[in-house]
């Protein structure tokens, strides 16, 4: 009689292992690609070099199915809205956002090795110019020639967009704007008129400013700093420069970027004054962990701590707002522009903005999203309403002053300066090396000695200036 | 060669048996003897076959994650590329950089600072804490959660928790300190005290080592202990003439798992001090970081990965020849 074979438990073992490793690898498996409906007019592009493409095709209609990718920051108010709009506009197009996390620059050009980089990339500063000279976004020269009127470019402030989004080596225009932020300077009007000190004005100066953060320093008992005369990041790379300029320096010669400018005169003489603001007089907060030790800007300056705040608009705007809206008995506070230096006034004028992938399958696409973001749906929902920043184009100035300024005009606080900041013409955009990352490294190394707790003197940046000289002259 | 190319298999028959040749061409009666006969796989080259089968997922897992990601890096080091626009060959230069290169140096100073600090405290303390918890003391099973807990938590996690407890001015250490009378430093924001902790918060991860020490400590005979008892021996005497020396080749398993993991810190340093103030906290992994993915300089970045896995390698070499002086195995003899 022939025996049937049982199964014994080594075979049950075996057969079972078998069937979770064969449904493990099933899982890891990539799903199978959406019906996509034959493209009928896809644009064309060809890239003929390095970070820039050819001229674009006439536009098309979008194949039907096409995903637009979009990498910004998370939990914004207005970005829904502005995909939903977009898509409604742009049937077949479906807009995919992807939120950034922490050291998002990293991990958008380790996708741009991978390739599989988002369509559209939301950066701003260096960053432009560091993915640009990796050729990993596209010239969008060619896209605002075919697209754009003279009306319409004019419409941005030129030092803003384009200048500020354009390689000045190569041409190259690396983005669109998606709002500027602007640094000024706000102030404790309780403070000043404690102490009988005017309130900052138009005309004030680097000496005003001085001599006013020496009179608004409040020490008690013991020594302990109750209030302190001022606060400017000067630990920050992009933070300290506007003074720098405002003595007529430079961080980065504007003829040449790989040459650092901070051991010249003009530069030396801007760091000095803050070096003795720092530690002579002793008026500004020492570091940020102090400021965030204290609980962050917003009551830092509100709960009267620091007296004047050098910050930016995204600060001002939003966390002192909100920080004044929440505190039981605020401050009054009121903005200024920025004290005038013996070569004129300067300020930090961001350049964030929109940057389109390389490879990216759809750039026409990209380019008319980017386009769109610049315009008014989003600028008012998202940049004005939600962020309190400036919009880039001057037709939407009106929305920043029915929205934020007339608020806040009356109960004293006239936020009337950024716009007027920037028709004054005064903030520029960073400067960058043309290898910003080394050059970082050693700019910061030197602002911690000069800034930080070994108190060096300024003359650290001109062996910082040597070092980098050499950063980006080394291939 | 066997089915999956390796060495043949044993087939040495069962005792009684003759042994059995594979590949032998053994006619059965009847056939031809031109026309090999089928033999089927023995069971042992069946088992064999299997055991390779389910190591396979691990086995070409290493292969290209790990064994072919170090090859790729190791040619990378004779390279100059950012992986973006291209490959240079530089031969050497990215060696010899490295000896020109002051943050380099740096990096390698602040890590050996790092492990002198951290591994003894780590090996000293967990010794402590395992100890007292191989005692018989009430809730013993809950102290020893308790003490394994924080070791468990994510590396991110720890960090921010401690950075908020290492705040100068509303910090638990400081606000600890202050209670009985001591100005606390400012911790991660000074220059001098920022290397120091973040080798405080190190032990933050004993628990992984106590439990090592824990189960060392409990595989000791405890005959040992009689025997030294009758002998007049004290409980200090006892501790460090029959526990240490007997728990020798797990202090020696902490020394070298603990070591490794000092030399390739990074964590604490990326997120509560980004290397600073001033690169006081600058590692190495940290600076190899910084090469690669802030300044895409990935062929120096490698030659800085083969660097630290070569000075870790000499490490462990040298602690490996130098246990033979001062770890004790059981039943070894020693002359």
């Amino acid at each position: 009689m022939e025996q049937v074979r049982k199964l014994n438990r080594r075979d049950f073992l075996r057969w079972s292992a078998m069937a979770a490793a064969a449904s493990a690898l099933a899982a890891c498996a990539p799903a199978a690609p959406a019906t996509k409906v034959a493209v009928t007019s896809a644009p064309a592009e060809a890239t003929t070099a390095v970070g820039a493409t050819a001229a674009p095709q006439a536009t098309a209609a979008p194949a039907a199915n096409v995903e637009l990718r979009w990498a910004d920051w998370p939990d914004m108010v207005g970005t829904k809205e502005a995909a939903d709009k977009f898509q409604q506009d742009n049937p077949g197009v479906t807009v995919t956002f992807e939120a950034f996390g922490d050291s998002f620059d990293q991990k958008l050009m380790a996708q741009c090795v991978a390739g599989t980089a988002p369509d559209v990339l939301s950066i701003f500063g260096y960053m432009f110019f560091a993915f640009a000279d990796k050729g990993q976004i596209l010239d969008l020269k060619p896209f605002v020639d075919k697209n754009m009127t003279k009306g319409d470019v004019d419409d941005f402030f030129p030092w803003h967009w384009p200048n500020g989004f354009t390689v000045p080596e190569t041409g190259q225009l690396c983005g669109m704007p998606w709002k500027i932020n602007i640094t000024a300077l706000a102030f404790n009007k309780d403070a000043f008129d404690e102490v009988g000190v005017a309130y900052p004005t138009e005309s004030w100066d680097h000496a005003n400013y001085a001599d006013a953060m020496r009179k608004l320093l409040k020490t008690g008992d013991g020594g302990k700093v109750e209030r302190y005369g001022g606060m400017i990041p000067a630990w920050d790379q992009a933070r300290f420069l506007c003074h720098v300029q405002a003595y007529g320096g430079h961080m980065v010669d504007p003829k040449d970027r790989t040459k650092c400018l901070l051991g010249e005169k003009e530069a030396q003489e801007a760091l000095e004054w803050l070096r003795k603001a720092f530690w002579d007089d002793k008026v500004l907060v020492p570091d940020w962990g102090q400021v965030s030790n204290l609980g962050g800007i917003g009551p830092v300056f509100i709960q009267g701590k620091c007296a004047t705040v050098e910050e930016g608009l995204s600060a001002i705007g939003y966390d002192l707002i909100e920080a004044t809206k929440s505190s039981p008995n605020p401050i009054k506070w009121g903005v200024m522009h920025m004290p005038k230096g013996p070569a004129g006034r300067f300020a930090l004028g961001s350049t964030d903005g929109y940057a389109i992938y390389k490879n990216s399958k759809n750039a026409e696409l990209a380019w008319k999203f980017s386009y769109f973001l610049s315009q008014d749906l989003y600028q008012k929902a998202n940049v004005i309403e939600y962020q309190r920043q400036l919009p880039p184009r001057r037709s939407q100035f009106k929305y920043f002053d029915e929205i934020v300024v007339t608020p806040w005009q009356e109960k004293g606080i006239d936020m009337s300066i950024f716009t007027k900041a920037l028709e004054m013409g005064y903030p520029r955009p960073e400067e960058a090396f043309v290898k910003q990352q080394e050059s970082g490294v050693i700019l910061q190394e030197a602002l911690d000695k000069v800034f930080g707790e070994a108190r060096a003197p300024v003359t650290e940046f001109i062996a910082a200036a040597e070092k980098i000289n050499a950063a980006n002259k080394a291939s | 060669m066997g089915l999956t190319g390796l060495a043949e298999p044993n087939l040495s028959g069962l005792p009684g048996q003759r042994k059995v040749d594979a590949c032998a061409m053994t006619a059965l009666p009847g056939q031809s003897p031109s026309r090999p006969a089928h033999r089927s796989p023995s069971y042992r080259s069946i088992e064999e076959i299997w055991a390779y089968v389910f190591l396979s997922p691990w086995i070409i897992g290493f292969l290209i994650f790990t064994a072919g990601a170090m090859l790729f890096s190791l040619g990378l080091t004779f390279f100059k590329t950012d992986l973006l626009t291209g490959y240079h060959f530089v031969g050497l230069a990215n060696y010899g950089a490295l000896l020109h290169d002051e943050y380099f140096v740096k990096s390698l100073r602040v890590t050996a600072f790092y492990t002198l600090g951290a591994v003894p405290l780590n090996l000293v303390f967990s010794l402590t804490i395992a100890t007292l918890l191989n005692q018989p003391v009430a809730a013993r099973g809950l102290w020893r959660t308790i003490y394994y807990l924080p070791s468990v938590l994510s590396g991110v996690a720890v960090a921010i928790l401690w950075a908020w407890m290492f705040q100068p001015e509303f910090g638990l250490i400081n606000g600890a300190l202050e209670m009985v009378g001591i100005r606390g430093p400012r911790w991660i924001s000074s220059q001098t005290w920022a290397l120091p902790s973040l080798i405080i918060m190190s032990l933050w991860g004993v628990g992984g080592s106590m439990l090592i020490y824990l189960a060392g400590l409990q595989s000791i005979p405890t005959h040992l202990y009689e025997a030294a008892e009758i002998d007049g021996a004290g409980a200090r005497q006892r501790y460090f003439n029959i526990t240490l020396p007997m728990l020798s080749p797990t202090i020696f398993f902490n020394l070298i798992m603990n070591m490794i993991g000092a030399f390739q810190v990074f964590t604490g340093s990326f997120i509560m001090t980004k290397g600073g103030p001033n690169n006081a906290t600058l590692t190495l992994v940290l600076y190899l970081y910084r090469s690669s993915f802030e300044q895409f300089k990935f062929g120096y970045a490698s030659t800085l990965a083969w660097a630290l896995f070569l000075i870790i390698l000499l490490c462990t070499v040298v602690t490996i020849r130098s246990s033979a002086a001062w770890v004790y195995y059981e039943g070894q003899l020693r002359r």
